[in-house]
C-alpha cells in the first residue's frame, strides 16, 4: 500500500508538470500528421499506401540501405513506420528524462524530504517506489503513443501490425539507464540543472561511443579504451538499431546490449539507493 | 518508561566542523508536552532530526519508544510537522493527506476516517477540495498538522506549529495540543514563541550551543518570585512574612521580594498582610519564561 501510494503520487507529479503538456502537444502533432497524411489509394494494380501523396514503395531506394533491402518483402507502412520507431527508441527516453528530472529533484527539496523521510518506510523502499513510479509513467506514455499510432495506421491502411510494440521494453530499458544516472547525480549533488545536464551529456556520449568502434584499429590503445567503455556503459545505439532490425523481422544481436544496459542500470541504481539510504538530510 | 531517551548525544557536522549537539542528556515521558527553546543554531532541529533518524549522531545514543528511531516500526508511532513543510501545490488538501496517509500505511475506510477527523479538528473541512496553491500560509501550516496527526501517533514532533497562524486559530491549535495530552500523546514542540511554550508545556529545555542550559517544569524554571511594594515595611510585617513564607529579601525601605512555592502560598501571604491593614502598593508579576530564557542564553543571543 505504501508502495502504491508513492507510485500514484509520482504519476500525479508527472501529469502536472509542464513536460507532460509539451509531450501531449508533440503526440498530438504526430497523430494529426499521420491521421491526415496517411492514405490508401486504389490503383489499377491494387492498393497503394501514400504519405502526403508520396508513394512509399517508390521512394524506397532513397532510404537507408537496410530499409531499401527490406522494401520488397515488407508492407510499405511497416518500413515507413520504422523511422518513427527508431526515433522514439532513440529520443523518447531522453525526453522522458527531462520530464523526470524535475520530479526527482522535488523528492529531495527541503520541506518535502523531511515529510517524506519521517514516514514509516525504509529509505530504499521510498527510493525504489519512486523509480517504479517513473518507469510506470514512461511505460503508460510509450504504450499510449505507440498504441494510438498503431490504431491510426491500422484504421487507415487496414494493416494492424504488432511490430511497433517491440520498441516498448527497449525504450524503457534505455530510460532506466538514464534514470539511474540522473537519480545518482541528484542524490549526490542535489542540483536539478547539473543532474539533467550530466545525464543528457552522458546520453550523447554513450550513443556516439557505441558507433565509434570501427574507427579504431584493433589492438590499438584507443580501441582498448573504447572497448572498456563500450563494455561498461549502456548500449543505447545498439539497442536502437536492434529495435529497427527486430521490427523489420531481421536477425539482430540484442541479448548482449540488453544485458550490458541492465547490468549498468542495476549497479548505478544500487549505488544511488545506497547513498540515498545513508545520506544525512 | 520514557518515550524519548537521549544519552550523551553529540553531533558534529564535518570532521572538525560545527558541534550542533554536545553531550546532551534528556528523557521525555509519556503524555508529556515538552518544549525545546533556544536561539537559532542551538541544536534544536538537530535533536529532532536525530530522533527521526534523518541524521546520525556522532556519539551517544537516542532511543524512541525504547527502539532505534530509524526503524519504520518506531516511526509508525510518530507524527512530524517540519518547520518549512511544503506540500505539492497541484494537489487538493484531501489528496495531500491521502498521499501522506498512504505512506504511513493507511488506506481505504481507515484513511478516509482519519482524513475527516484531522480536517475537522483543524477546521479545514471546507477547504479539503481546494488545491494547496490556493491555501494561505496558515492553512498550509494547519494542513501540516493534519498530516502529522494522521493515525493518531503516540509521539508528535511539532516544529513551530503556530507560525503564520492567526491568533484565534493559534488558540484553537493550543487547545488541540492540550487535548492530545489528555489522550496520553507525547508532544515535543520546538518554538520561538515563548508565550505559547509557557502556556502549553509541562517541561521545557533551554538549549544553547548544543547543551541544555535549563531544564524543568514551568514552576521550577520560573520560580514564583514576587516583588511586593508597600508604603512602609514595619516590624509586624516582617514577623508575618517570616511566619508564612520563611525567608524574604528586603530590597529597600518599601520593597520586599518573596519567593513562594506556588500560587496558594502567595495568596496566603497576601491575606495575612491585608489582615494587618498594610497597604500593598504593587505586586510585580512572577518571572516569565522570557526572563529565564534571556538569562540563560544571554542578551547577545536574544538580540540576534
Amino acid at each position: 500500500m505504501k508502495t502504491l501510494a508513492m507510485i500514484k503520487y509520482t504519476l500525479y507529479q508527472h501529469l502536472h508538470g509542464i513536460g507532460f503538456f509539451i509531450l501531449l502537444m508533440i503526440f498530438g502533432l504526430i497523430f494529426v500528421v499521420f491521421g491526415i497524411g496517411l492514405s490508401v489509394e486504389k490503383t489499377l494494380t491494387g492498393e497503394k499506401v501514400t504519405f502526403f501523396g508520396q508513394d512509399m514503395f517508390r521512394n524506397m531506394e532513397n532510404m537507408d540501405p537496410l530499409m531499401a533491402e527490406m522494401g520488397s518483402e515488407q508492407p510499405a507502412i511497416i518500413i515507413q513506420f520504422s523511422f518513427v520507431m527508431a526515433a522514439t527508441a532513440l529520443w523518447g527516453p531522453l525526453f522522458f528524462i527531462l520530464i523526470a528530472s524535475r520530479v526527482v529533484e522535488s523528492m529531495l527539496t527541503q520541506g518535502n524530504r523531511y515529510l517524506l523521510l519521517s514516514k514509516p518506510m525504509h529509505r530504499w523502499h521510498i527510493f525504489l517506489s519512486r523509480i517504479a513510479g517513473f518507469m510506470l509513467f514512461s511505460a503508460i506514455v510509450v504504450l499510449t503513443f505507440l498504441g494510438a499510432l498503431w490504431l491510426i495506421i491500422g484504421i487507415k491502411t487496414g494493416c494492424f501490425i504488432y511490430q511497433p510494440f517491440i520498441a516498448i521494453p527497449v525504450i524503457l530499458l534505455i530510460y532506466l539507464s538514464l534514470l539511474s544516472i540522473i537519480t545518482l547525480v541528484t542524490v549526490v549533488i542535489e542540483n536539478f540543472f547539473v543532474a539533467a545536464g550530466i545525464t543528457v551529456a552522458f546520453y550523447f556520449i554513450t550513443t556516439v561511443l557505441g558507433q565509434l568502434g570501427d574507427l579504431f584499429a584493433e589492438n590499438s590503445s584507443l580501441y582498448f579504451g573504447w572497448s572498456v567503455l563500450h563494455t561498461v556503459l549502456p548500449r543505447i545505439a545498439e539497442l536502437s538499431n536492434a529495435v529497427t532490425r527486430l521490427y523489420l523481422n531481421r536477425q539482430s544481436e540484442w541479448l548482449t546490449p540488453v544485458f550490458a544496459t541492465l547490468l549498468f542500470s542495476g549497479v548505478v541504481l544500487a549505488a544511488a539507493t545506497f547513498l540515498f539510504s545513508r545520506k544525512e538530510y | 518508561m520514557p518515550v524519548i531517551e537521549v544519552k550523551n548525544l553529540t553531533k558534529q557536522y564535518g570532521r572538525n566542523g560545527v558541534t550542533a549537539l554536545d553531550g546532551l542528556d534528556l528523557d521525555i515521558n509519556e503524555g508529556e508536552i515538552f518544549g525545546v527553546i533556544g536561539p537559532n543554531g542551538a541544536g534544536k532541529t538537530t535533536l529532532v532530526k536525530i530522533l527521526l533518524a534523518l541524521i546520525r549522531p556522532t556519539h551517544g545514543d537516542a532511543k524512541v519508544f525504547g527502539q532505534s528511531p530509524g526503524k519504520p516500526s518506531t516511526r509508525e508511532k510518530i507524527g512530524f510537522l517540519p518547520e518549512d513543510a511544503k506540500f505539492p501545490s497541484f494537489l487538493t488538501g484531501e489528496k495531500v493527506l491521502r498521499y501522506y496517509g498512504g505512506l504511513a500505511g493507511y488506506h481505504g475506510r481507515n484513511l478516509r476516517t482519519e482524513i475527516d477527523r484531522t480536517l475537522s479538528m483543524l477546521e479545514l473541512d471546507s477547504w479539503r477540495k481546494h488545491k494547496v496553491k490556493n491555501y494561505s500560509r496558515g492553512m498550509q501550516q494547519k494542513l501540516g498538522i493534519c498530516q502529522a496527526l494522521l493515525g493518531e501517533p503516540r509521539l508528535l514532533f511539532l516544529d513551530e506549529p503556530t507560525s503564520g497562524i492567526d491568533p484565534v486559530s493559534r488558540r484553537k491549535i493550543r487547545d488541540m495540543i492540550a487535548g492530545l495530552k489528555e489522550r496520553g500523546i507525547t508532544v515535543m514542540i520546538n518554538s520561538h514563541n515563548l508565550t505559547e511554550i509557557e502556556k502549553l508545556c509541562d517541561r521545557v529545555a533551554i538549549v544553547k550551543e548544543g547543551k541544555i542550559v535549563r531544564l524543568g517544569t514551568m514552576s521550577q524554571l520560573t520560580s514564583l518570585k514576587h516583588r511586593i511594594r508597600f508604603n512602609q515595611i514595619t516590624e509586624k510585617l516582617e514577623e508575618v512574612l517570616t511566619d508564612c513564607i520563611g525567608t524574604f529579601i528586603i530590597e529597600d525601605k518599601n520593597c520586599i521580594t518573596i519567593d513562594v512555592e506556588n500560587q496558594d502560598a502567595l495568596n496566603e501571604a497576601i491575606d495575612k498582610i491585608r489582615e494587618l491593614k498594610i497597604n500593598i502598593l504593587e505586586i510585580s508579576p512572577r518571572q516569565t519564561l522570557e526572563d529565564i530564557y534571556i538569562q540563560a542564553v544571554g542578551d547577545n543571543e536574544v538580540a540576534q
